[in-house]
């Protein structure tokens, strides 16, 4: 109870706090929330489920295009496009985890790598000249409440945080039902679920499914509110934003909702703090000290908190027999 | 009337033979003890019946019904359970939810049944209950039911494996050395909970290396040597075999 309180507080407080010239630091906030929706998906995932996902950042960035070119390239009324973008990467996650949801730990790790890579490749060929190659997409559309474009720093962080909140709810109950703990239960024990009859792959492949697709919504999200109305495929869909997803959820700590909206709030801020600190170390580029100290910062971490920051004792590390 | 029927059944794993053409017929209702020194092949035979394994060769036949190389999952649908000699359980979850999960098998699979069929989903869950408290009382884990399961004794996690496998209404029980690192307290009860089991229909069919339990319980003994099935039959006609007594003793 006390930390939903103090979650409430660290996502309120910015409305009122960051006003005049720190307006700009809600916009942080905003990526910090829509990443945080990402890694309460990856929770899902990786903590509920024990499987391993490095390919969120290519579902994330698939929702995001698939929104943008909804939207600029049909004019579809962005509320509906944020529907492509959940519903593209579900497809894609539904084709792919046909094959691979069998796959187990490195297996699975690989295989999803691969993923990432390939989504990452053909949003940058260009193909059929609909996601604009390396430049991307620029001059996407805002949301729009009540015939007001949310164009502020303020108006983005709001329509996040109200995504934020619903799909926190939903995840919530759906972890409560027993499809929660039917995910847990085979995460426990594969061997223990087949022998009652649960069919352990199509499990694992709804959960890769529901969670790609939330990535994806998560992703168009970021297409609208984008401080430039602009995404390219190095922003959205690298490789290294798939490890800092999977960052955000151990950082946090694995099953545990709460803890992927920690890890995503440390991992968001940690870089632009980093960049203020640059200015104290000349002749060391801003980006390079920030790749060094975020690796120290990730090592410290998980030596002093192995099981994430908010852990729910015990549940992991934990292996029967 | 035979439950379970297995046919020349063979499986090697690279050039050993695990099994070679077994031929088993298991009687409904009865409970029946697998036996053999290391290394026959018990386990590997349990492995493919219940799909944990495809064979090489051979065919199972379960209720009449073919059911070589099915995924195990079902299997288990088909009303055949098995246990695991490395006890398996859902560690971190309660002893009521590991039973529960069993209980209510595949209608765990929706992900939004919550949402669209609420009234029936409350229903099914209150029925789940009732039957999971029912077979945790049957072993005796009644009184355990809001433990995280990792913190059972290793007795009390075996009896939680057979209290999941009658939760889930199975007509066959495969039990995959049930009195392993039991107390010979332990083995008593579970020797009358067997015995209880298969007075209400159900067939057990169990591999151990506890001759007393097994002498004492089963209706039918196999003997399997280095994949192949050496004696069958009555405990106390088993027992005389000179084939049996060369293999456990050695020649």
């Amino acid at each position: 109870m006390k930390r939903a309180l103090l979650f409430i507080i660290i996502f309120i407080s910015p409305i009122f706090l960051f006003r005049g010239e720190f307006a700009y630091f809600l916009s942080i906030m905003a990526i910090a929330s829509i990443y945080a929706i990402v890694a309460m998906s990856l929770n899902i995932l990786v903590g509920y489920t024990g499987q391993v996902s490095l390919c969120h950042a290519g579902f994330f960035g698939l929702g995001a295009y698939s929104a943008a070119i909804a939207s600029v390239s049909y004019g579809i009324n962005p509320w509906f496009s944020l529907l492509f973008a959940a519903f593209v990467p579900a497809m894609l996650a539904l084709f792919v985890g046909l094959p691979t949801v069998r796959l187990k730990e490195h297996y699975l790790a690989m295989a999803t790598l691969g993923i990432g890579i390939i989504i990452y490749g053909v949003l940058r060929a260009n193909p059929w000249g609909i996601t604009g190659g390396p430049g991307g997409i620029c001059s996407i559309p805002s949301l729009v409440i009540l015939g007001k474009g949310l164009e502020t720093d303020l108006g983005h962080y709001m329509a996040v945080l109200l995504f934020l909140s619903i799909i926190l709810l939903l995840s919530h109950v759906l972890l409560s039902s027993r499809f929660g703990r039917l995910m847990e239960a085979i995460n426990y024990s594969a061997s223990a679920a087949m022998s009652v009859g649960i069919d352990v792959n199509m499990v694992k492949l709804k959960a890769f499914v529901l969670s790609a697709s939330m990535a994806g919504l998560s992703g168009g999200l970021y297409a609208f509110l984008s401080p430039l109305s602009y995404i390219n495929p190095d922003g959205v869909a690298s490789i290294m934003l798939s490890v800092k997803f999977i960052a955000m959820v151990v950082i946090g700590g694995l099953s545990s909702l709460t803890g992927g909206i920690l890890g995503a709030l440390v991992l968001t801020w940690l870089p632009e703090l980093l960049r203020q600190l640059t200015q104290y170390t000349p002749g060391i580029s801003p980006s390079d000290l920030e790749s060094i100290i975020y690796g120290v910062a990730l090592v410290t971490i998980m030596i002093i908190y192995p099981k994430g920051l908010v852990s729910r004792g015990g549940r992991h590390g934990y292996t029967q027999g | 009337m035979d439950i379970l029927k297995v046919r020349s059944l063979t499986k090697s794993f690279d050039s050993i033979m695990a099994v070679s053409s077994l031929d088993m017929d298991i009687e409904g209702g009865s409970i029946t003890a697998l036996i053999g020194p290391n290394g026959a092949g018990k386990t590997t035979t349990f492995n493919i019946i219940t799909g944990f394994l495809k064979p090489d060769a051979g065919r199972v036949f379960f209720k009449g019904q073919d059911i070589t190389g099915w995924p195990a999952y079902k299997v288990a649908r088909m009303g055949l359970v098995r246990t695991f000699q490395k006890v398996e359980v859902f560690g971190g979850l309660s002893v009521l939810d590991n039973i529960k999960v069993a209980s209510l098998g595949r209608a765990m699979q929706g992900l939004f049944r919550w949402m669209f069929k609420y009234s029936s989903y409350v229903r099914e869950d209150k029925k789940a209950v009732e039957t999971s408290l029912r077979a945790l009382e049957d072993v005796g884990l009644k009184d355990s039911i809001d433990k995280p399961a990792r913190l059972l004794t290793f007795g009390q996690l075996r009896l939680l494996e057979i209290a999941r496998a009658l939760a889930t209404g199975a007509s066959m029980m495969l039990l995959d050395e049930p009195a392993a690192g039991l107390n010979s307290v332990e083995v008593e009860d579970l020797a009358s909970l067997m015995k209880e089991i298969r007075s209400r229909g159900v067939t057990i069919f169990l591999i151990d290396h506890d001759m007393k339990l097994v002498m004492d319980i089963s209706d039918t003994v196999i003997v399997l040597d280095q994949g192949a099935r050496i004696a069958s039959g009555r405990p106390e006609q088993v027992r005389t075999e000179p084939r049996v007594i060369e293999a456990y003793l050695g020649t």
